[in-house]
């Protein structure tokens, strides 16, 4: 297979459309090709966003069927070679730091995904809030842990903040949300929980949204730094 | 503004220590030693996309159930081969998860006309940090198929969600073969610029 030629068909085999004796002769000169493999990555990364866009959970009974199989499944040994590539992958962490850490926010993540209580049904606001004609969304990332993403819709005059994997606040806390424009801070909703979704509403002439710890049933004005604070899209 | 906001904002869009358990490299990584637990939130992460990819493809949801099951069985065993340096883990488990989509399809209908019918999107369980996610990641592919041309996007869409060939996408489009190669090297690199991809 010459150059062009295998050119021509990198996306097809990006996007399996390949029929399969193309397939094997393209993977064939993969191996050999080194411009191919840089350009390759970047047409599977933006298929799969076309895969992440389809996503639909799956029935509740496929995540014990596949957890018995593992159990019952050797893995693959590494390829010789692969220790140096996973140093790389962890810069200046020892390993066994890394372990310990992702160990103990594994097990407090384990117990907030096997929460019965966590919110099975979306609520009409939220749903409001996600489909309004001009939502506009921020990823959050917190520098102190955890993620998520802020919803605003200026239509509606409201948002709605998802966070998971947030430290745990000390008992008789919760994150108080405040909405912060050029006059004082104006509450905005307390989260109770490391995970969970908040609608925020009357965001009227906001231009940030601010997060402290605070007494759990809550304060008028804030009492400590903020954990992080947002800005809203316009 | 009252003094807690006046300075020390700490927001930052960087990752930190605590984010490594929710890094989906770092846990496949821990999956090739054999740790269950980092499994099941690889699960949690991975389960949603790729059973929605091969639904997509396959359609009859009790057989995108079985090959989705396949798939993350294999992603538990063949974790040692995930290499982070040559892509992200969702697209490299999204990869194994299409094409045993499309070799399912391929091997079961051998060349005849595949049923087209639409499917109910239940979401009897919806959680709400998931649906927010995909909402706004279909968002983006929506915006984004929406700037291609007509034949860019139907190329793409045919081959990925329908699981054609490029010949066959020819044929249902009625243009050459090198025209549908094109166009769908085209769309790809369009979508991959507009959704800023890292390359």
């Amino acid at each position: 297979m010459n150059a062009p030629d295998a050119h021509g068909l990198l996306a097809p085999y990006a996007l399996d459309a390949l029929t399969d004796i193309e397939r094997r002769r393209f993977e064939h000169h993969l191996t050999r090709c080194e411009t191919c493999a840089g350009e390759l990555r970047g047409l599977h990364e933006t298929a799969a966003m076309l895969g992440v866009a389809a996503a639909q959970r799956p029935p509740d009974a496929l995540r014990a069927r596949v957890m018995d199989e593992i159990d019952r499944t050797r893995q693959l040994p590494p390829r010789a070679g692969n220790h140096r590539r996973w140093r790389w992958n962890l810069p200046g962490i020892s390993l066994l730091l890394t372990a310990a850490m992702i160990a103990a926010v594994l097990f407090a993540g384990f117990t907030v995904l096997s929460d019965p209580e966590r919110p099975r049904r979306t609520d009409p606001q939220i749903s409001a809030v996600l489909s309004a004609p001009d939502a506009r969304s921020v990823e959050v990332r917190p520098a102190t842990g955890g993620s998520g993403t802020l919803v605003v819709a200026r239509s509606l005059n409201k948002a709605v903040i998802t966070m998971k994997g947030l430290p745990a606040v000390p008992s008789g806390h919760a994150y108080e949300l405040w909405l912060l424009s050029p006059d004082a801070p104006r509450p905005a909703g307390l989260m109770h929980d490391t995970h969970g979704s908040q609608v925020i509403s009357a965001i009227d002439d906001a231009t940030h949204l601010g997060v402290t710890v605070e007494r759990a049933e809550g304060v008028s004005a804030p009492t400590s730094p903020p954990i992080f604070t947002l800005r809203l899209p316009a | 503004m009252s003094e807690p906001f006046a300075e020390g904002a700490r927001f930052t869009s960087g990752p930190t220590a605590e984010d490594l358990p929710e890094d989906l490299s770092t846990l496949v990584q821990y999956v090739a030693c054999g740790d269950r637990r980092a499994f099941e939130l690889v699960y949690e992460q991975v389960s949603g996309p790729v059973y929605g990819t091969i639904l997509r493809v396959v359609r009859d949801p009790a057989q995108a159930e079985e090959v989705a099951q396949e798939t993350l069985v294999q992603v538990w065993r063949e974790a040692s081969r995930f290499d982070p340096l040559r892509g992200s883990p969702m697209a490299w488990v999204l990869t194994l998860a299409h094409r045993r989509a499309v070799d399912r399809v391929r091997s079961a209908q051998a060349g005849a006309e595949r049923e087209q019918r639409a499917y109910h999107l239940e979401r009897e369980h919806d959680h709400v940090v998931e649906e927010v996610e995909t909402r706004l990641d279909r968002e983006r592919v929506r915006r984004c198929l929406g700037g291609l041309t007509e034949l860019q996007r139907r190329s793409l869409t045919l081959a990925y969600y329908s699981g054609y060939t490029y010949p066959q996408v020819a044929g249902l489009l009625d243009v050459p073969l090198g025209t549908i190669k094109t166009r769908m090297r085209d769309a790809l690199i369009r979508m991959r610029d507009c959704l800023g991809v890292d390359r």
